[in-house]
């Protein structure tokens, strides 16, 4: 398939998925008023609260998340040169969590929980990067530090659950699970950065395809490799440490959404990154109706639906693919 | 004038010296030509050149230029190098992986131009590689995968290019197309050539110059006349060869004689 036509059938399958989202949630709504509440935003009423003031905002907060964890997701891949690279897998988002589970457990909240996400997502990014430099890590190494990592922080967010009050112990469990329901006060203003960041990267769209032929070929095509590796490393732990904060650990999207934009739009970044940020946006929004509607009125955290239907779609996905299809 | 020069190249790994004060020029427009055994310090030296690891003692200049001085972007455009062993890369077309050799003469936010496309087709028809431009380079057989490289190194337009045994993956069909193509591109003056080439004959019939390296030094340096002789090849390879005259060429063309 031709790439423009890939990409939009992308947008077009992001935008069902605002779409449905819009007129599915937690609270039902019958269509015919959420599209009369859509038509005319000043009606106001129950409807129009329900659908500007809950669902529509909801909607844009998992599509800004799911488009930049996919992002990041893709960096990874390409830098570390590791189809299993992704935030969570290389411990990034387990360090994001630790630092969450402090500020949570400290009852710090918004821009405090966040800098502390980001110190998390940075430590881990130092410790493997560290380790990459000082002892010229191969890059099967680096996952393996990454995974030791996340082992050692989740080790430590359970011994501060073990020691805190239960009651703190189950919002930090629920929140860790990842979900789009309660957003921490910021969260907008914080989407509202990293949302241009996560697009930015597309910049580096050639660099990335270099970095992802690995260090010498970038050389001798005239690439600062570690400049390059430095700078989207650091935007890539930020962006992901601002989605932590906002919605928890959801697991996944990173390592999913990318497998499955390069087996559509193939492995140059010029599209690859716009194809995962548009799959990751439709695919995090579908999720989080699916997480409303599944037994309802409860809630499932979103992290449950995107980790099962991720996993499994994942495991068909590498049954089908043929090996030279895959990094 | 060299359009490559290495004076009294001195480098090695931990504490031991490989190569000890290489010296040799490379002429403008020619082929050139690096032979000799299994650790005679060949790829060591190919790192020098291609300005990827500093000789510890000793310059390489690029026309004029020390390497090191010149930054690794505009070095680029002017040098592509073709190291001998590259992993397979990701899926990318034939047409994306050539396309990526432009990279050192791209803006971050230009798109590719006119200019750019024409010469990675000019590099992908030159190297037979433009029929097969939308498959996978991880799908291709190690001799296409070869091309493809090769193609990539050409889509930088450069001046001079530096390779490793580049036709160590291809049948000799192909060896022959791919150092024939070496050699009119240099013809043309447009293109230096330094190769590292394991096959002494392929070496005397391509090569305008060699080097003859051992245990780290020049043991001969000339024509192929002059460097392909009997007494060198048994110095240096430690076995006995005749070396005769090709009639039509009259470059030199070595038999080997198998002993036992």
């Amino acid at each position: 398939m031709n790439r423009a036509a890939v990409l939009a059938l992308l947008l077009f399958f992001t935008l069902a998925s605002v779409v449905v989202a819009l007129f599915t949630g937690g609270t039902p709504l019958p269509p015919a008023e959420t599209l009369r509440a859509l038509l005319d935003p000043s009606a106001g009423g129950m409807a129009g609260t329900l659908v500007w003031e809950l669902r529509l905002p909801r909607v844009i907060t998992a599509g800004t998340v799911g488009a930049s964890l996919a992002a990041c997701g893709v960096v990874f891949q390409a830098i570390l040169r590791n189809p299993l690279a992704e935030p969570y897998t290389l411990g990034v988002s387990g360090g994001g969590a630790l630092g969450a589970v402090i500020a949570i457990l400290l009852g710090l909240g918004g821009l405090p929980m966040a800098a502390l996400c980001f110190a998390g997502c940075c430590l881990s990014v130092g410790v493997v990067l560290g380790a990459a430099y000082a002892r010229n890590f191969t890059n099967s190494m680096l996952i393996l530090t990454g995974v030791i990592l996340s082992f050692i922080f989740s080790s430590a967010v359970m011994f501060i659950f073990s020691v805190a009050s239960s009651r703190d112990v189950h919002a930090a469990i629920l929140w860790l699970m990842g979900s789009l329901s309660s957003p921490p006060e910021g969260s907008g203003a914080m989407l509202a950065a990293i949302l241009p960041l996560a697009l930015g990267l597309t910049l580096f769209a050639r660099d990335l395809n270099l970095l992802s032929l690995g260090d010498e070929t970038s050389y001798h095509l005239g690439l600062d490799a570690r400049k390059a590796k430095a700078l989207l490393l650091l935007a890539a732990s930020l962006i992901t440490g601002v989605c932590v904060a906002v919605s928890g650990v959801i697991a996944f999207i990173g390592l999913v959404i990318p497998h499955f934009s390069r087996r559509l739009a193939g492995a140059d970044h010029r599209f690859l990154l716009p194809a995962s940020m548009l799959a990751g946006a439709g695919f995090l929004i579908l999720c989080d109706s699916l997480s409303q509607a599944v037994i309802r009125p409860l809630e499932l955290p979103v992290g449950v639906i995107t980790g099962i239907v991720g996993g499994v779609f994942f495991v068909l996905y590498l049954l089908r693919a043929r090996p030279e299809e895959v990094i | 004038m060299d359009v490559l020069r290495a004076e009294g190249i001195t480098l090695g790994y931990g504490k031991t010296p490989v190569l000890r004060d290489v010296t040799f020029g490379v002429p403008g427009g020619s082929v050139f030509g690096i032979i000799g055994p299994n650790g005679a310090g060949k790829t060591t030296l190919f790192k020098a050149l291609s300005r990827l690891v500093k000789p510890w003692k000793g310059t390489v200049s690029y026309r004029g230029a020390d390497v090191w001085g010149i930054p690794r972007r505009q070095f680029a455009r002017k040098v592509a190098v073709i190291p001998q062993f590259r992993s397979v890369p990701p899926p990318f077309t034939v047409s994306e992986f050539v396309s990526m050799g432009r990279y050192p003469h791209a803006g971050r936010l230009s798109r590719q131009g006119r200019e750019d496309e024409r010469v990675v087709a000019e590099a992908m028809e030159l190297l037979d590689v433009a029929g097969f431009g939308h498959k996978l380079v991880s799908s291709l057989s190690g001799g296409e995968m070869q091309r493809v490289f090769l193609a990539q190194g050409l889509a930088q337009s450069p001046e001079l290019i530096l390779m490793d045994e580049p036709t160590a993956h291809l049948d000799i069909g192909q060896k022959i197309r791919a150092l024939d193509l070496m050699k009119s591109l240099s013809r043309g003056g447009r293109l230096t050539t330094l190769v590292i080439l394991h096959d002494l004959n392929l070496a005397g019939m391509y090569c305008d110059r060699l080097i003859m390296m051992h245990r780290g030094v020049i043991h001969a340096e000339g024509t192929p006349e002059e460097v392909l002789t009997g007494k060198h090849i048994a110095e240096v390879y430690g076995m006995p060869v005749r070396v005769g005259l090709d009639a039509a060429t009259s470059k030199p063309h070595i038999f080997f004689l198998p002993q036992g």
